[in-house]
């Protein structure tokens, strides 16, 4: 397969690159890649474009294929890509959506200030850390029977609200208020069902992870007030996703799709993109399980939500809540529209980024635009972003998702010192429980891209405005 | 890598008929797997997965019984997927990992294998196996594969 050279990427803003339709003749439309020059070159190492490219051939595809700035190369699809088909006559791809259905944040915000809470950071991270499970395949707290984990894959937060572990704000601060639209608990799989049975309220291993933060600085006033932000404020953010269930969704799935491709005439550059009309059976029994699955991953936050209100309340006996600022998804294909056409909008590693006035969004929200939320890599910046207008003209409404791995997990573990390591992080301050060694080495610092030259270039391209940066202060991880 | 994987890659220069390594792959992990035949490569790429899952120690887990694996598929490339792909789905849905892999049958489409299981808990985690680079070629001596997992 051709590779994409830097004589391939026409610049059409000062962070904007287009790969024209005629770089291969495959191509349906054009592909789009936001990032600064030296972003590019990068890249170009690299086969994250090829992979841009070949999202670009897709039955249905409307123009551009995108990448954002944070891509790195994937499996099939480009980590950090968006890509929309038309609902009707184009294709659904699992792969398009990734095996961790439903990956997103949670930002919780509480009332409190740093020097309040300092003293007790310790206690606190050991308490989460004690009510939160980490790590490889670990169980949680509660096993679901057949019954409860139909009314969590068909319903998502109302279970959760009927359980008493949630509350109307928490559902009103929630993409699709934590209920995927045609959700079906009979689309997935039993083997899904079967491995995530214990998986609920768990936070997993590899770049899951939970944060206590510290917002460091503000960057858009006005905004930051709409979200309930203010400078030396502490918050939580809770990265993990749809767990087992979701990953084995998404294999049953793309073996599914595999089979009946040809059967639709479609052929591909890369199996792993495998894919069915989004109106065809497959397609939509895909769309209603990974439905299903999301609405699992957003019954999995809400539960750690849960347990991260009691360790608070419990260490720090404050009595309020942490309040849920928003939930964002960034491993998703959503039904939206875009232009006037119906779009299924995948988003594998990029996040929604409503404009100011989106259907859809919570009334509080609809003069700032949504809440995004853009993790760094571990022991360096979170930040918040808003949707603008821009997104919604040229991106579908979305956006970056985190800093985009720069070096392999392998790679991580060889090259980085432990010991320094965890010395880096104690003299920064932060507080660290982490169940494993290789699980703090792969997600250092050093392994991924700087998460400010992202929502630099989101920033300058005005599909984001950066709202505010936000530091840890403790991590708790698998 | 960890302990365990790093005594689980086999040195290049002296390798066996059949064995495993594991390659870089910026966001994810590549497996090399190489057998005499396909029944050996088969079982190569099986043991090289849980070699990752569990350790290099996993070959030395007491098994507490036997398990058989029938998987029908469309081609050969699907068939390894598959193969694996259901050695991980019982990985981590029954907490157990596989060694001793004996393959019965196996033709382009089908396979019949029988794998001793011991009770482990995993020390790395695998999201799922890819279609991603996946080839399975014959060598001048030898069957390879290369696969992808998401981990």
């Amino acid at each position: 397969m051709r590779p994409v050279g830097l004589a391939d990427l026409q610049q059409i803003a000062p962070c904007a690159w287009e790969i024209p339709r005629n770089f291969r003749n495959d191509m349906r439309v054009a592909a789009r890649l936001y990032a600064s020059r030296e972003m590019v070159e990068h890249l170009l190492q690299e086969r994250a474009l090829e992979q841009l490219v070949n999202t670009a051939t897709l039955p249905g595809v409307q123009e551009p294929a995108l990448a954002m700035p944070d891509v790195h190369q994937g499996y099939g699809f480009p980590i950090g890509g968006v890509v929309a088909t038309r609902a009707a006559d184009g294709v659904i791809s699992p792969g398009g959506v990734g095996y961790d259905i439903n990956c997103g944040v949670r930002l919780l915000a509480s009332g409190a200030t740093y020097p309040q809470v300092r003293e007790h950071l310790a206690g606190l991270a050991t308490q989460i850390q004690r009510d939160v499970p980490t790590g490889i395949g670990h169980g949680g707290r509660i096993a679901l029977d057949d019954r409860a984990m139909d009314e969590v894959l068909n319903t998502g937060l109302n279970w959760a609200m009927r359980e008493g572990l949630a509350s109307e704000a928490d559902a009103s601060s929630i993409e699709e208020r934590g209920c995927f639209p045609g959700a079906s608990a009979d689309a997935v799989p039993d083997r899904a069902r079967k491995r995530g049975r214990d998986q609920l309220g768990t936070l997993g291993s590899g770049n899951h992870f939970l944060e206590v933060q510290r917002v460091a600085r503000i960057h858009d006033r006005s905004r930051a007030e709409a979200f309930g932000l203010f400078e030396d404020q502490v918050t939580v953010l809770v990265h993990t996703g749809s767990r087992g269930l979701g990953h084995q969704t998404c294999t049953e799935y793309v073996r599914l799709m595999d089979r009946v491709m040809a059967d639709y005439g479609i052929t591909l550059a890369d199996r792993e993109l495998a894919c069915a009309p989004f109106v065809s059976p497959e397609g939509q029994a895909y769309f209603r399980a990974m439905g299903a699955a999301a609405n699992f991953a957003w019954c999995n936050r809400q539960l750690i939500t849960h347990a991260v209100r009691g360790a608070w309340q419990r260490v720090l006996g404050r009595d309020e809540d942490l309040g849920v600022v928003y939930d964002v998804s960034h491993n998703i294909a959503k039904l939206e529209e875009h232009g006037g056409v119906a779009c299924v909008v995948h988003r594998k590693g990029a996040t929604r980024a409503f404009g100011p006035g989106s259907e859809g969004l919570p009334e509080r929200y609809w003069s700032s635009g949504q809440p995004v939320f853009v993790p760094g890599s571990m022991g360096t910046a979170s930040y918040v972003l808003a949707g603008t207008g821009v997104a919604m003209a040229e991106t579908f409404g979305s956006t970056c998702h985190g800093a985009g791995r720069v070096l392999s997990r392998h790679k991580a573990k060889q090259t980085i010192d432990y010991n320094r390591l965890r010395q880096d992080l104690h003299d920064m301050g932060i507080v660290v429980r982490a169940a494993s060694a290789k699980g703090l080495l792969e997600e250092a610092p050093a392994a991924y891209k700087d998460v400010e030259q992202v929502v630099d270039v989101m920033a300058a391209t005005g599909v984001t405005a950066t709202v505010a940066r936000l530091v840890p202060i403790a991590i708790v991880k698998g | 890598m960890t302990d365990g994987l790093h005594r689980a890659t086999r040195d290049k220069r002296d390798q066996p008929a059949d064995g495993f390594e594991f390659l870089d792959h910026p966001g994810d992990l590549k497996l090399r797997a190489w057998g005499d035949d396909l029944e050996g490569l088969f079982a190569s790429a099986a043991e090289g997965m849980m070699a990752f899952l569990f350790g290099s120690g996993v070959v030395d887990l007491e098994p507490f019984g036997t398990e058989t694996i029938e998987i029908a598929a469309g081609d050969r490339e699907a068939l390894l997927v598959d193969w694996l792909s259901e050695l991980l789905y019982r990985a981590m849905s029954e907490y157990h990992a596989y060694t001793e892999f004996q393959m019965h049958e196996l033709t382009e489409t089908k396979l019949k294998a029988t794998a001793a299981a011991a009770v482990a808990q995993a020390v790395e985690d695998i999201k799922a196996v890819t279609h991603h680079e996946l080839s399975i070629r014959a060598c001048e001596d030898r069957w390879e594969a290369t696969v992808v997992f998401d981990t």
